[in-house]
């Protein structure tokens, strides 16, 4: 048998393996996997969308960019406007905020907290956004606000993972894993699912929030980072050349084409093409992380800076990624946990800093979206995982303006692939306490999400330690009064 | 020819049953006897429990299974007595023998959405094959065969087949034969060294070991080689690897904060125990109740922190409860899981929907574990010392040396009087004649501590050269300008100056004449009233405390001439000082200059015990509660009076020895320093033992009362349940205890259905990639049955009775001829059975990801041997921990610690190390079975710029350096044969040499390149340009062969 014979008989075997699964989609994946066998990789099929089970139905969006508040903001103080909260502040809360309540934080009995922060009416939709947001304010009719959002968990780390597995505990997969293993990649040459962190800290969970948990780990998030290399181990080492680099990969590629002739194993084939992916992925991660590339004005409208660590870097990188069709694209901004017990958590100084730091970012990237025509398939949401008290937290005494974690309503807010924008859904009472109206618990988020991606949140299962699991476990309900 | 085919049809079908196997075991029994190969005229009577139970499991169960709550129609399709009994409809759903008279067949095929089962809004439909199946087992009668797994394993014979002497061998190819396939031949002896080697120890074979097993040409040669891998200290670190995976091992807590803690003393008792083969039984045992054996040792102690590697919730805010209860739910499921290859996490919500697991009974399993200390504290006690064996046998040389000191104290004391003190009990010879007992004379007394850090040495002196000296070799010396006050001090003397009636307190004086103070002072510490003791000559100019005119401020008179020594004398009782104990001592003045010296007590005492008094004064006065820091025993011996018991009196002269009486005591005072030394070494040795946290039970009246958790919320709690195990495993004997003791013996049972099985499906699993029961974390209703049944319950019987022996169990599989086999794929084996489960070829498939990093490092001859102790720190990018809440952070080894075995490296929960996580390690937050293998950029990445591999590349590029008078195509053979155990064939040295030729080229174009590539690879970088290129040029090619396919290959 020549070395020829060998390699295409293989290859062939190799594609008839890869249009098996084709066929059966998804189970296809979950066979391959409990079978032990290797998975294709991150973007190495031509077409990713046939390997996997493809949208159920048709999508409203084909990526993500999920922006997460990590420490919760204030709804109150944001975009959930109580005047009544005003009027009682300073005034012990009403016993009935505290009847079978645990807190955080909170002890004896509180005192109302009003918002000390002016709001009004913005765009043609005329939605409320505080004085802190103001370029926000601007692309209000993009927005779809959901007031009446809910979970179950008030710590952070339950509650993100709450958020982004479907369970408060670690080991499940994470949203953007679901939706690569539903979806597949649509790029050749970049991670599908792409992290992104600023404020120096991962969020609370840590890694796990964009972990694949059970799923195969091709699945997991790749956090891409600012500084050092954007790909743990993207660069070559110093003294190697990329000529050199690719001389030695031919030899490796020649030598492992031999061997996978001789002994006729398809996983070697795997592993060549996985070897010339990454050898394309030296060259675009760095390339599509390198902000560098974008002429000022542009960075001018994010407030970017090449070379730098940020949320607004973040947020362009975030269009830059959404260009080359990366699925789903999540940022982490840490600072937003505000206590109240000094300066640098309080809602006088810390929140506005915040505030400062991402208000026009994130209203740059709808409009840089919005032009380049990218936000009719690309879902935006903006949130943290709970909400704040109505009540100043005042931690032993603190004289600094803060509040508590809250699990019973936060507002939320999505834009772009298919949402119903320029609208409010869902009510809290006077004082931001309690929903009234359209209550959103986070496994309807999930669904809703999975939804306009093209999914049915209770036909994305995994089989799992004999039991089929999915994001949003046995619950959730699609909220369609969200899409458009 | 009944071969298998691998059709779309039937993967789609085997998709719902989540199982090839089904698909090789359609249409018959499984182990069926072998036949010719042959297809039967008649099919084979449906098997229940391989073809219909996990059909039923996909389809039906979830409302039509075990759990009550979301049953409908009343109706059980797990129970045949539910199934073939009248339903609330009135029919019944199955009548054995007439598939159309029950309404089950109707129903799975009516046309009418609103009837069909399962509904199709479920996506869940049954195909046409499916039904059929249906059909053809409710016509053969319908029988229900309870779930393999669920009865204990028989002992069955090995086929006869020919040529297979070996019991693996034989029911493997009984079954090949059955399929019409041929094993593969034997691997070529480098391919089956390699194998094996890694297998068993999870590193490559050395050149050398390859060498000396192509050259044993005798019998048995295969076999020694097994048995010089079992008995290898490596073979412990490669199967830890496999069982902390199972104990969900970490170095921290998990949660947000995450902060480190020390578990490594129980990852080490893990790699002993492989290597010492603890019997897997002892290992249970040991792990889940080692706390609850008699007498349990330490080692015993360490194994039970197995289930404290649950996690810890540091982050403020949160209730210990809930996080007390994860732990233990946790706990509950990992047994399960971890023994039993049963996923329990169902019932903690509801009962199961597929296997026979009740809400109730998950909470009384879990009650075994709901009743222990800990409770997710932050310094997440009960914790247990555990030295480490080095530290064990200091410790035990410490105490040999501090009990033999002891012995020569305690020789001595019995000898006799060692001077005048006297040690008899009754032996107090007063002397009648007053004596100077000299307590301060050029230095302190013992123990004294002094007002200034430098001790009694940053006091001014003057010798006999510059001043005057009364006594000894030299003098205070004190100078104040104009009134000011100054002073030195000393308190703590360990031993006291006892102020009896008769006694006189002196110092000695000597003003200098051309500058006089205003005014002395000497002041007393007593240990019952402090410093409220002054005594002062001439004005009234130190105001440091006291009332004067009383005994806390006396004066006694002027200022004694000066240009000369004067004796000052004070009776005690002006001061305050009667029947007190003095351990400290100031000489203060106003202005002036001032010397002092020889001060102490005029006493009665004798002579030759100056200072103090004999054992009987000591003793006195530690019973009139005038001796303070005696131990309550020593009280209680002091107290006794006499007789005195040996023991009252050893520990009475010991303490006086070593605590009291600490200078003049002749012989004593050497064996004293020796006890100290000891005691501090010792004390030294245990500070630095780890302390880590165990399973400790709490006290019978402090049980915990155990409820059912209602919909799994632990604040919602049911009926009150009691340790028990589930009714459907095997039955919980009424000799073993109610406790984790019970529970382990209950585990360990031979009636238990499930412990054998799945550890030696999981030691076959490590071997051949696929586990005989390929979901090894599912022996339920719902995990893919055995591909060889009667295999597994031979190789389980088998284990369990060479004594749970886990180096027995691995040595059966490796001298199998079905192991031996070479993995080359052949013409049409991916065709026949693309995943090897019917073993017609040997194993082949990607290493673990420990493996994939030792095996570079031992290739590039930086494997760095040392094992056990703390967890080490290899280079790991900047930036990867991002630690919330701590300033932890990872500081990297710099010394043959970043060269460890993987086991060893740092294991952060929330943040793995990264290549570990690339090659699909678990984060170990849960107890993981099995990991996934996956093939991704990203491992390239990490095989070709990883430092950690840039490093091994340099060690190898060195390796292949080593002798002058090898030419290149010799020194790439040596780089291969490190990497792969084989030589390169001409063809590929050829390539190589193309490679290193072009490297030349390219680098001697660049050599400030060559030389940065060689401070990556972390090798010295030559003076000369040419010796530069040479190297880098070499770490080039050692960097292609580090990342070769058939290095990351087990084959």
């Amino acid at each position: 048998m020549t070395k020829h014979d060998g390699l295409s008989r293989m290859q062939d075997v190799t594609r008839r393996h890869f249009l098996t699964q084709c066929r059966v989609g998804i189970g296809g994946i979950a066979l391959a996997s409990m079978l032990g066998r290797d998975l294709p990789a991150l973007g190495d099929v031509p077409d990713a969308t046939r390997t996997f089970a493809g949208p159920h139905f048709a999508p409203r969006a084909k990526r993500v960019i999920y922006l997460h508040m990590a420490g919760s903001p204030p709804q109150q103080d944001l975009f959930d406007y109580k005047p009544r909260l005003n009027e009682l502040n300073g005034r012990p809360c009403p016993d009935s905020l505290l009847e079978n309540e645990r807190f955080a934080f909170i002890k004896g009995h509180p005192t109302i907290l009003g918002s000390p922060y002016s709001f009004a009416r913005h765009g043609r939709s005329g939605g409320w956004v505080s004085e802190l947001m103001p370029r926000l304010a601007d692309v209000v009719d993009e927005l779809v606000f959901v007031r009446s959002m809910y979970t179950d968990q008030f710590n952070h780390a339950p509650a993100q993972l709450f958020l982004y597995t479907g369970s408060p505990r670690l080991g499940r997969p994470s949203m953007g894993s679901w939706l690569l293993y539903g979806l597949g990649s649509e790029n050749r040459d970049l991670p599908g699912f792409v992290v992104l962190v600023s404020g120096a800290k991962t969020p609370s969970a840590g890694k796990s929030v964009w972990g694949s948990g059970f799923l195969p780990s091709v699945f997991q998030g790749c956090q891409c980072r600012a500084s050092g290399d954007p790909v743990l181990y993207v660069s070559d080492p110093d003294g190697l050349s990329r000529d050199l680099r690719r001389r030695g990969l031919d030899t490796l590629r020649d030598l492992n084409a031999r061997r996978a002739a001789e002994t006729g194993d398809p996983e070697t084939l795997d592993r060549i093409a996985q070897y010339e992916l990454a050898f394309r992925m030296q060259m675009s991660v760095p390339e599509v992380m390198d902000i560098g590339r974008e002429p000022q004005h542009v960075l001018d409208l994010y407030g970017a800076t090449p070379g730098g660590s940020s949320f607004a870097n973040n947020c362009l990188l975030a269009r830059r990624l959404a260009e080359q069709d990366v699925r789903f694209i999540q940022l982490f901004d840490w600072g937003w946990d505000t206590h109240g017990t000094n300066p640098s958590d309080d809602i006088i100084t810390q929140l506005p800093r915040k505030c400062r730091e991402t208000d026009q970012p994130i209203a740059a990237l709808i409009l840089d979206l919005k032009q380049r025509g990218l936000l009719d398939d690309t879902l935006v949401v903006w949130s943290g995982e709970f909400g704040r008290t109505a009540m100043n937290e005042k931690r032993n005494g603190s004289v600094y303006l803060g509040r508590d974690h809250h699990p019973h309503c936060f507002t939320i807010w999505m834009a772009g692939g298919g949402v119903r924008a320029g609208t409010v859904y869902g009510a809290t009472d006077d004082l931001g306490y309690r929903i009234v109206e359209n209550p959103v618990h986070v496994h309807d988020l999930q669904a809703t999400i999975l939804h306009l991606l093209g999914l049915d949140h209770e036909q994305l299962t995994y089989r799992f330690q004999g039991r089929r699991f999915r994001l949003t476990d046995v619950h959730g309900n699609v909220v369609h009064d969200l899409m458009a | 020819m009944r071969t298998f085919r691998f059709t779309p049809r039937r993967v789609a079908a085997a998709i719902g049953l989540g199982t090839l196997v089904v698909l090789v075991g359609f249409g018959r029994r499984p182990d069926a006897q072998p036949g010719p190969g042959i297809a039967a005229p008649t099919p084979a009577p449906v098997d229940f429990n391989t073809e219909i139970r996990p059909l039923l499991g996909r389809a039906c169960l979830s409302c039509h299974g075990p759990d009550s709550a979301a049953r409908q129609a009343g109706l059980r399709l797990d129970l045949a007595s539910s199934a073939t009994s009248t339903l609330e409809s009135g029919r019944r759903a199955i009548v054995p023998g007439d598939p159309d008279a029950g309404a089950l067949l109707g129903r799975v095929t009516a046309s009418n959405p609103a009837r069909r089962m399962p509904p199709p809004k479920t996506g869940l439909a049954l195909t046409d094959a499916e039904i059929d199946r249906l059909r053809r087992w409710i016509a053969e009668g319908a029988a229900y065969d309870p779930h393999w797994a669920f009865v204990p394993p028989g002992r069955p014979t090995p086929p006869t087949v020919i040529g297979a002497a070996h019991p693996i061998d034989a029911f493997i190819r009984a079954r090949l034969a059955e399929e019409g396939l041929a094993p593969s031949p034997e691997a070529d002896r480098e391919t089956l060294i390699r194998r094996v080697t890694l297998d068993l120890t999870g590193l490559p074979p050395t050149v050398e070991e390859v060498d000396a097993y192509l050259a044993d040409v005798e019998p048995g040669a295969y076999e020694r080689v097994v048995d010089r891998l079992l008995a290898s200290p490596r073979y412990g670190e490669r199967w830890a690897s496999l069982w902390l995976d199972l104990a969900r091992y970490a170095d921290t807590k998990g949660y947000e904060a995450d902060r480190r803690r020390t578990m490594w003393p129980y990852r080490d008792w893990v790699i002993r125990a492989f290597n010492d083969d603890m019997p897997f039984d002892r290992f249970t045992v040991e792990q889940i109740a080692g706390d609850l054996l008699p007498d349990p040792t330490t080692a015993q102690l360490v194994a039970t922190a197995f289930h404290r590697n649950t996690m810890t919730n540091d982050e403020g805010g949160t209730d210990d409860e809930e996080f007390r209860v994860a732990a233990v739910i946790d706990r509950t499921n990992t047994t399960m899981q971890a023994w039993m290859g049963l996923s329990m996490g169902c019932a903690q919500c509801h009962t199961h929907k597929y296997d026979p697991i009740t809400h109730d009974e998950y909470y009384s399993f879990y009650d075994f574990f709901n009743q222990s200390e800990d409770s997710d504290q932050m310094d997440d006690r009960p914790l247990q010392a555990a030295p480490t064996p080095e530290q064990t046998i200091a410790l035990r040389d410490a105490r040999a040396t501090l009990d033999d000191a002891y012995r020569r104290l305690d020789d001595t004391i019995a000898a006799g009087p060692t001077t005048a003190t006297d040690f008899g009990d009754a032996r107090f010879r007063p002397r009648d004649e007053a004596r100077d007992l000299l307590w301060i004379d050029d230095d302190v007394p013992a123990g004294a501590t002094t007002d200034a850090p430098g001790g009694v040495d940053a006091w001014t002196w003057v010798g006999e050269d510059d001043g005057p000296v009364r006594s000894g070799a030299r003098a205070i010396r004190l100078a104040a300008p104009g009134r000011e006050v100054t002073q030195v001090y000393f308190n703590h003397a360990r031993r006291h100056l006892d102020i009896d009636a008769g006694t006189r307190l002196f110092a000695h004086v000597h003003l200098d004449p051309e500058d006089p103070p205003a005014a002395i002072m000497l002041q007393w510490y007593s240990i019952q009233q402090g410093w409220s003791h002054r005594a002062y000559w001439g004005e009234n100019a130190i105001d440091l405390g006291g009332v004067d005119g009383g005994p806390t401020r006396r004066r006694i008179g002027d200022l004694p001439p000066t240009g000369r020594w004067v004796r000052l004398e004070i009776d005690p009782a002006d001061v305050g000082l009667t029947d007190l104990s003095v351990n400290g001592w100031a000489f203060t003045q106003a202005g002036g200059t001032v010397t002092w010296d020889a001060a102490g007590l005029t006493t009665t005492a004798p002579d030759d015990a100056p200072y103090v008094h004999d054992l009987d004064a000591w003793i006195a006065r530690v019973n009139e509660g005038r001796w303070p820091d005696v131990p309550d025993d020593l009280r209680v011996a002091a107290a006794a009076g006499l007789p005195r018991t040996d023991a009252q009196r050893r520990a009475l002269h010991r303490h006086f020895a070593l605590m009291v009486s600490v200078d003049d005591l002749g012989p004593v005072l050497p064996l004293a320093e020796s006890v100290r030394a000891a005691e501090a070494r010792i004390a030294s040795i245990e500070t630095s033992v780890p302390m880590l946290p165990i399973m400790r039970e709490r006290p019978e009246p402090d049980r915990r009362a155990t409820h059912v958790h209602q919909r799994g919320n632990y604040r919602d709690p049911g009926a009150r349940v009691t340790a028990d195990v589930p009714a459907a495993l095997s039955a919980f004997r009424p000799e073993w205890p109610r406790d984790r003791l019970g529970l382990a013996s209950w585990l360990t049972s031979r009636d238990n259905p499930l412990t054998a099985r799945v550890f030696v499906n999981r030691i076959w699993e490590a071997m051949f990639g696929i586990g005989l029961v390929e979901t090894a974390e599912d022996f339920g209703v719902q995990g893919t049955p055995p591909s060889h049944p009667r295999l597994l319950d031979w190789l389980a019987t088998d284990f369990m009775d060479h004594d749970w022996r886990v180096k027995a169990l691995c040595r059966r599989i490796v001298t199998s001829a079905t192991y031996q086999q070479s993995s080359d794929v052949r013409d049409g084996d991916l065709e026949h059975d693309a995943y090897n489960r019917l073993l017609a070829r040997g194993p082949r498939f990607r290493l673990p990801a420990e493996m994939v990093r030792d095996q570079a490092l031992a290739a590039a001859g930086l494997l760095a041997p040392t094992m056990y102790g703390p967890p080490v720190f290899p280079p790991q990018p900047d930036g990867v921990w991002m630690v919330v809440y701590s300033d932890d952070h990872w500081a990297t080894d710099v010394d043959a610690d970043r060269f460890r075995r993987g086991v060893y490296t740092f294991w952060r929960r929330t943040s793995p190390y990264p290549s570990m996580t690339t090659f699909d390690a678990p984060s170990r937050e849960f107890c993981v079975s099995r990991r996934l293998r996956t093939n991704t950029p990203l491992q390239a990445l990490v095989l070709l710029n990883d430092p950690v591999y840039i490093e091994a590349a340099g060690g190898l590029a060195l390796r292949m350096l080593d002798g002058s008078d090898l030419d290149d195509d010799a020194r790439i053979a040596c780089g291969v044969r490190r990497c792969v155990a084989r030589a390169p064939s001409e063809a590929e040295t050829a390539m190589l040499v193309d490679l290193l030729s072009d490297a030349r080229q390219a680098l001697a174009a660049a050599p400030d390149q060559a030389g940065a590539l060689l401070r990556e690879a972390r090798v010295d970088v030559p003076p000369d340009d040419a010796t530069t290129v040479e190297r880098a040029s070499w770490v080039v090619v050692a960097n292609v062969l580090l990342n070769l396919d058939e290095m990351l290959v087990k084959r």
